[in-house]
C-alpha cells in the first residue's frame, strides 16, 4: 500500500506527460477528408485546430503534395442559396480553436494528383504566422474516409470530444 | 442698412396679417372615420394571419413536413433535361412516381455528397412499397462540366437507382424557375468556376406537380419523416 502511494505522484505525472505535450503547441485533431465519387476535381476536408498558447496565431494557407491547391471555403446560407466563399486566412485566438466541418467552414483539396479513397492518407500542411510574424508550420496526415449519414449527429460528437488528440 | 431691414419688416407685417384658412371640420371627420377603417381592417387582417399561423403551427406539431407542403401544388409546365442515362428527363418521367429533386453539381466539395449520403441513407431506410414509387435526382446546373456520363458516375456513387441529369442553361432555369428554385454560374479571381444553386430539397407528386419544399440542412431521418408524412396526408385530389 506504501508503495503504491509512494509511485502514484509519478504514475499521475507519466499520465501527464502526452497533455503537457500536446499543450505546448499548436495542434490538430478530428481530421478527415470525404471520399468522393469518382470523376470529381475536389474534396473537402475537416479538422479541429487547436492553440493551447495565449498568443494569437493566423493560419495563412495550406499545402499537399497529394494536390494541385488548397483552399479554405465557408459554405453559408444565403437567400435560400448554399454558395462557397473562400476565406483567405482564420485567425487562432489565443486559447482558441478552429472548427472546419461539413456544411460550415471546410478545407477545399482541388485537384488530387490521383483518385483516392476511403483507407488513403493525405498529407497537409498548415502555415502559420504569429503576433510577431514569425513563420511556423505544422505537418499533418489524415485520413479519407466514406463520410456515414446523419452528419448531424457525428459533428455534434465532435463538438464535445475535443480529447481525443489523434495526431 | 435701412433697406437690409424693410423687406423683413414688410414681411412681418403681412405675418401679422396672416389669417389661418377656414377649416374644413367635415372633410376631416370623413379622413378620420376613413382612416378608422382602415386602422380596423388592418387589425382584422393582422389577426387572420395570425390565427392562420397558429393554425399552421398546430398542424406542425401534428406531422412533420406539413409546413413544407404548398398552400397548392403547382403543376410543371413543359421542360426537357438530359438523364444519366441519355434518355429525356420529362414531365412524362416525372409522373405516376413521387420525385425527390436536388440542384447541385459534382464539383461540389461539402453540400452535395453531405446531401446525397444523407438521402442514399434516407433510401435504404424507406420501406421497399414507398422506395418502389420514390425516384431521386440530381440536377447539375453546371452543364459545361457535368456530363451525363459523370453525373452517372457521381449519382450511381451514392445509389445505384439515383437520377442525375442537366440540360442547356435556358431549360435548367426554365425548370429551376417552376420549383422556385434558382443558381449562378461565377468565375473566381483564380478564374475557377463558382456555382451557386438553392439548397432546399424539391418534393414532386405523382401527377407531376411541384407538392413540397424541404429546407436546408438536409438530415436522413428528418427527410424520411417528413416525406412519409406528407406522402400519408396526400389526396391525388387536392387542386
Amino acid at each position: 500500500m506504501m508503495a503504491l502511494t509512494k509511485i502514484f505522484p509519478l504514475v499521475l505525472l507519466l499520465l501527464m506527460m502526452p497533455t503537457i505535450n500536446a499543450a505546448d503547441k499548436l495542434h490538430v485533431h478530428d481530421a478527415w477528408a470525404r471520399e468522393t465519387p469518382p470523376g470529381t476535381s475536389v474534396m473537402a476536408a475537416y479538422l479541429t485546430l487547436q492553440n493551447p498558447l495565449a498568443s494569437m496565431y493566423t493560419l495563412t494557407g495550406l499545402s499537399s503534395p497529394d494536390f494541385k491547391r488548397i483552399e479554405m471555403h465557408r459554405t453559408e446560407q444565403h437567400d435560400g442559396m448554399s454558395k462557397m466563399l473562400a476565406v483567405p486566412q482564420v485567425i487562432l485566438n489565443g486559447k482558441g480553436s478552429i472548427v472546419f466541418r461539413p456544411g460550415g467552414m471546410h478545407l477545399m483539396l482541388i485537384k488530387p494528383k490521383k483518385r483516392l479513397k476511403a483507407g488513403d492518407n493525405i498529407t497537409l500542411t498548415l502555415f502559420f504566422t504569429d503576433e510577431h510574424s514569425t513563420k511556423s508550420s505544422l505537418e499533418i496526415s489524415l485520413p479519407v474516409k466514406k463520410a456515414t449519414a446523419n452528419t448531424r449527429h457525428t459533428l455534434h460528437n465532435e463538438q464535445h470530444d475535443s480529447h481525443s488528440h489523434q495526431h | 442698412m435701412y433697406c437690409l431691414l424693410r423687406p423683413a419688416c414688410c414681411r412681418l407685417k403681412k405675418d401679422a396679417q396672416y389669417k389661418p384658412p377656414e377649416v374644413n371640420y367635415r372633410a376631416i371627420i370623413h379622413f378620420m372615420s376613413q382612416s378608422v377603417k382602415i386602422t380596423l381592417s388592418l387589425i382584422i387582417t393582422i389577426l387572420l394571419i395570425g390565427a392562420a399561423a397558429s393554425l399552421v403551427q398546430q398542424n406542425d406539431n401534428a406531422a412533420p413536413g406539413t409546413e413544407a407542403r404548398l398552400m397548392k401544388p403547382k403543376p410543371l409546365t413543359a421542360f426537357q433535361l438530359t438523364a444519366h442515362d441519355l434518355k429525356p428527363l420529362d414531365i412524362e418521367r416525372l409522373k405516376g412516381k413521387w420525385t425527390l429533386l436536388f440542384f447541385g453539381y459534382t464539383h461540389c466539395p461539402d453540400v452535395c455528397p453531405m446531401t446525397f449520403t444523407e438521402l442514399a441513407q434516407m433510401a435504404r431506410q424507406l420501406p421497399p412499397e414507398v422506395l418502389g414509387d420514390t425516384q431521386f435526382v440530381l440536377v447539375s446546373v453546371d452543364p459545361q462540366r457535368d456530363s451525363p456520363e459523370s453525373l452517372a458516375e457521381y449519382v450511381g456513387y451514392f445509389n445505384e437507382s439515383f437520377l442525375g441529369a442537366t440540360g442547356s442553361i435556358d431549360a435548367l432555369t426554365t425548370f429551376a424557375r417552376q420549383l422556385d428554385s434558382k443558381f449562378s454560374l461565377e468565375t473566381d479571381p483564380a478564374g475557377e468556376p463558382i456555382v451557386n444553386h438553392s439548397s432546399a430539397m424539391l418534393l414532386i407528386d405523382p401527377q407531376a406537380r411541384y407538392y413540397a419544399r424541404l429546407k436546408a440542412p438536409h438530415y436522413a431521418e428528418e427527410i424520411l419523416a417528413q416525406y412519409l408524412a406528407l406522402r400519408n396526408s396526400y389526396s391525388p385530389d387536392t387542386p
